[in-house]
């Protein structure tokens, strides 16, 4: 007979030093976190060192974790604080074709069509980051993982007045970046 | 109050007209507008493709296949940096084997009366132990033992899939309890020891597809090598092959426990011995109804939830009495019967050539021939064609209210209030 420790359990062991129980944490949502890397950054390459990072600060913070408060949220909002870290110390490149992609040209159309797919999410994406941090969440969680507004409220502790805000603002300026940058970023794909 | 449509307008709408979330006379007349104006319906179609692209990115397949490659080295990563113990890094060393259940056993009722029919597909293995990829603590140890030592994933071996192929040629079995249908594949190696508490099955090798009914008083129990199962009121198959475990459910949901968690599996997927959660492929599905008639198995547990409502309505007055039990309806025949093929049996064979909007097509005419309420899977494979396949969710919308309305608590409901939330209820 097994017994699954609830997560409770095992912050209240982290915090107490048994690593074996942090251990577990990382083993039970490392996945949740890399899903969440990849929804707010449209990419995997960078996930080894975000995911490493959100649990090293994980641990580093489980003391001020209010045993009241829901983990996953509390989760959630160190993930996208690495995020944003993690985008500002990096000197964001131009999304350009990658060579390997060029490479894939040859390939069938379903290559191609995956090469075309990731030129479009780094168009998105480079777009999205001329919008906050909040905006950018609010309208990949809206329009893109099709969420509620009341959910998307939920899950980053805003109301969802903001959240309609937030997502309206993106909405209406997004694809004007968009367009403006498709000529020089992903021409060379369209 | 007539809105005025310049290409302004249009394009700061482009994203709402393309989740469907505008009202309809602003969808029309921005249709119309776009057929008017070529720059901005090129400028449309590319919000469209770039969105489109977003929703396709799966950030859930996408980690799932990261943590298995990469998820160990981080893990030592982790252990080196924080200067954790090395002892807490390597491979699992756990022996608890993972548990499948449908449902705690106490909570037969309960299910009885929610009343879904599912599909359980399992392949059992000789040896489980990397299947799980989390910790579990043995109770008696909790309060001063370390947790077992958790493990970095093993590199990935994938399992074969399961195809329809594998129900080729399976056998009726005469010597069955009463309550259980049972076909094997050839070779299997099985056991059934049925009890005043239920049916025992042990199965030791091959392929077993069964029915059973539950009624409400007992569970059907299945052990295979490194699995274990608790069956009330399903269609399902277990198989057990030396290097795979696989479990999936065709038709409501399946509570599946493993050293791990308990996660829900529900109708319409399967998970594979790599714990992958993915939908079950239409011919699987085909192949099953081939020897079970799905949709007669979902009115036998009508009947049965029937009985067990009457049953315990009458108990209330009376503690003492027994529910009474139903006539069953007849086993299903031995070999597939070979008729023409219904809407829904087209359906999934068009479904299985990619041909989408056909298929559609054929699940809407199977429900008209059904009638809504007997429908509920072919109404949750049409939602999530329009949703997921045909990128047409304001298609899917009649039939996630209609689904709500006749099956609210179904396992499947969240999921379709969470993905068609602002249509059902603008």
């Amino acid at each position: 007979m097994t017994h699954h420790p609830p997560t409770l359990e095992l912050i209240l062991r982290a915090k107490e030093g048994d690593q074996h129980a942090f251990l577990a944490l990382y083993e039970r949502y490392a996945r949740l976190v890399a899903a969440r890397v990849v929804r707010l950054t449209g990419r995997r390459d960078e996930l080894d060192d975000i995911v490493q990072e959100v649990f090293t600060q994980l641990f580093r913070s489980l003391d001020r974790f209010d045993d009241d408060q829901l983990f996953e949220p509390w989760l959630y909002r160190v993930t996208r604080n690495v995020v944003v870290s993690h985008r500002r110390k990096q000197s964001r490149t131009v999304a350009t074709t990658e060579v390997e992609d060029l490479h894939n040209l040859e390939a069938d159309q379903q290559a191609w069509g995956q090469i075309k797919a990731r030129a479009r999410l780094r168009l998105l994406y480079a777009a999205l980051e001329r919008f906050s941090e909040e905006e950018q969440e609010a309208f990949l969680l809206h329009c893109v993982e099709g969420l509620t507004l009341r959910e998307v409220g939920e899950q980053t502790g805003t109301s969802e007045n903001t959240v309609s805000t937030r997502v309206g603002r993106v909405r209406r300026k997004l694809f004007a970046l968009m367009d403006g940058g498709r000529k020089k970023i992903g021409g060379g794909v369209q | 109050m007539s809105r005025r449509y310049d290409e302004t307008t249009v394009r700061s709408l482009a994203v709402e007209y393309w989740q469907g979330e505008l009202p309809e006379t602003e969808r029309v007349q921005i249709d119309q507008y776009l057929s008017e104006h070529p720059k901005t319906a090129l400028f449309y179609s590319h919000v469209s493709e770039v969105l489109q692209a977003a929703k396709e990115l799966d950030p859930d397949a996408e980690a799932e296949d990261w943590f298995r490659s990469r998820g160990g080295a981080v893990r030592e990563g982790l252990v080196k940096n924080l200067g954790l113990d090395q002892r807490f890094s390597g491979v699992r060393t756990s022996k608890a084997a993972p548990v499948i259940a449908l449902f705690p056993k106490a909570r037969a009722y309960v299910w009885v009366g929610a009343a879904a029919a599912v599909t359980l597909l399992a392949v059992g293995l000789s040896s489980f132990g990397a299947g799980g990829t989390e910790v579990a603590i043995a109770p008696q140890t909790q309060d001063k033992a370390p947790l077992p030592e958790a493990d970095a994933p093993a590199a990935p071996v994938r399992s074969r899939a399961i195809a329809a192929a594998d129900f080729q040629g399976l056998t009726r079995q005469s010597e069955t309890p009463e309550g259980l249908t049972l076909f094997a594949s050839p070779g299997a190696d099985y056991a059934i020891k049925a009890g005043a508490g239920g049916i025992d099955l042990r199965l030791e090798r091959g392929t077993l597809l069964g029915e059973y009914i539950a009624d409400g008083h007992s569970t059907l129990s299945i052990s295979a090598p490194g699995k274990e199962l608790v069956v009330v009121g399903t269609v399902f198959y277990v198989s057990t092959e030396e290097t795979a475990t696989r479990t999936g459910v065709a038709l409501g949901a399946v509570m599946w426990k493993t050293e791990t968690a308990d996660r829900r599996i529900e109708s319409g997927f399967k998970v594979d011995a790599e714990d992958d959660i993915t939908p079950i492929p239409a011919p699987v599905i085909t192949a099953i109804g081939g020897y079970i008639d799905l949709a007669a198995h979902e009115q036998k547990l009508a009947d049965a939830r029937q009985a067990t409502n009457e049953g315990l309505a009458a108990k209330l007055p009376t503690p003492v009495r027994k529910a009474t039990r139903r006539p069953r309806r007849t086993t299903p025949p031995a070999q597939p019967v070979v008729t023409e093929p219904t809407a829904s049996e087209q359906a999934y064979a068009a479904l299985a050539k990619g041909h989408h909007a056909e298929a559609a097509a054929l699940l809407e005419r199977a429900i008209a021939q059904r009638g809504a309420h007997k429908s509920r899977y072919l109404m949750l494979d049409l939602i999530r064609l329009y949703t997921n396949e045909l990128s047409t969710p304001e298609k899917a919308t009649p039939h996630a209210r209609t689904f709500l309305h006749l099956w609210p608590t179904d396992p499947q409901a969240a999921q379709i209030r969470e993905r068609l939330g602002d249509r059902i209820h603008p």
